[in-house]
């Protein structure tokens, strides 16, 4: 994500633009980015979870009890759902590539502004400087 | 104990001070690391019955590579009692001494194969390599049908194993020379596969594939599926003694 905000800081300035195609698109990378992350990476915290657990599993009897066949059926959902996210991580790529190419091509997409706070001195300044 | 961060702090401060005292860590640490390593003889434990790899058995591995089953297949039993229950004696250094590059892998989507070989038959192996959902329906592995069907390729099996000694493995210069018979005579139970079995102990000499006419990438695949892991004899009673007696497990 770090790496993606710096190509959006450093576009616009190489190439001397105004400023970037799109920042609407920006907002949509970062929440498809943040979804698709959090899909990813909760189905293989699960899914690493109960392999381990499951392949360690001993039943009464002193033996194992799955086979690693079972495990594969059991983890079969969660890489649906690693496939997913990753879908929505590479969908937020795509749309980066485009915006980032629009905006190398010099063009500017007309749209409405951000919805934003409004600027007010008093509240936004560095939280380490001394107040007033 | 005010002087003291205070004095830390001009090192804080000055970045030419801060680079030296960090490289003096990263070389105090580097020499711990290294150091021990020229004065001990060798890090790999020696066992008995490791051999290079035969000719049909590396141009195997390297269509296992090719294929990337490393990504989701591991070669590296670690030793826990469910793993060595599930897949045999836990893995030894030795055993992959002459693995260039090593496939340890680091994530299992499929089984352990460290200890594959002549656990299934040669059908089951082609069967499962065609269609994997046929015989374990839980799989989600893909289809490598076309194994089968590619003959075999490899430009110069001489010159694989001239690279492979190079870096360390005690290939004979009657190995290389004999190198491309070896390769064919192994699959093919009707050549005369000469000294083949004397240069390389365990060696399985028959036809992999189902289909004795040809000589295909399957072959070399089957071929290597079914030597991992039979070198060292690990099922033996010494060896079973021995792990039966460690503890912690």
């Amino acid at each position: 994500m770090i790496t993606f905000a710096c190509v959006y800081y450093l576009v616009p300035r190489l190439w001397g633009r105004e400023r970037l195609y799109s920042l609407r698109m920006v907002n949509w990378h970062f929440w498809l980015a943040t979804i698709g992350i959090v899909f990813y990476a909760a189905s293989m915290w699960v899914a690493g979870i109960t392999q381990r657990l499951m392949w360690r599993e001993y039943g009464p009897d002193g033996y194992l009890v799955n086979s690693f066949a079972d495990t594969v059926a059991a983890l079969h959902p969660m890489f649906i759902m690693r496939a997913f996210g990753g879908l929505l991580y590479l969908a937020g790529a795509v749309v980066m590539v485009v915006n980032v190419w629009a905006t190398i091509l010099g063009k500017l997409r007309r749209e409405a502004p951000m919805r934003d706070a409004a600027y007010d001195p008093v509240v936004d300044r560095p939280i380490l400087a001394p107040a007033e | 104990m005010t002087s003291m961060t205070e004095r830390h702090k001009t090192l804080e401060k000055n970045v030419t001070l801060l680079g030296i005292a960090a490289l003096g860590a990263v070389v105090i640490g580097g020499v711990v690391e290294i150091a021990p390593l020229f004065w001990i003889d060798n890090t790999i434990e020696k066992v008995e019955g490791m051999r290079p790899y035969t000719p049909l058995e590396q141009a195997g591995r390297d269509i296992y590579v090719r294929e990337g089953c490393y990504v989701c297949h591991s070669q590296m039993i670690r030793p826990f009692r469910d793993e060595v229950e599930r897949y045999g004696h836990y893995s030894l250094a030795a055993e992959s001494m002459y693995d260039h590059p090593f496939q340890w892998g680091s994530k299992r989507t499929g089984p352990d194969l460290a200890r594959v070989g002549k656990r299934y038959s040669d059908d089951w192996h082609v069967q499962h390599l065609k269609n994997p959902q046929s015989v374990v329906p839980e799989s989600v592995m893909p289809q490598y049908g076309f194994l089968a069907e590619n003959d075999l390729n490899v430009p110069d099996i001489a010159a694989n194993l001239t690279a492979l000694r190079r870096v360390g493995v005690p290939y004979t210069d009657k190995d290389v020379k004999m190198a491309l018979a070896d390769l064919e005579a192994q699959a093919d139970p009707e050549a005369d596969a000469g000294d083949l079995e004397e240069r390389y102990p365990k060696a399985q000499i028959r036809d992999f594939d189902g289909n004795p006419s040809r000589l295909t990438e399957m072959d070399a695949l089957v071929a290597y599926l079914q030597m991992l892991g039979t070198l060292v004899d690990v099922d033996g009673a010494a060896a079973q003694e021995e792990l039966a007696s460690e503890h912690g497990r």
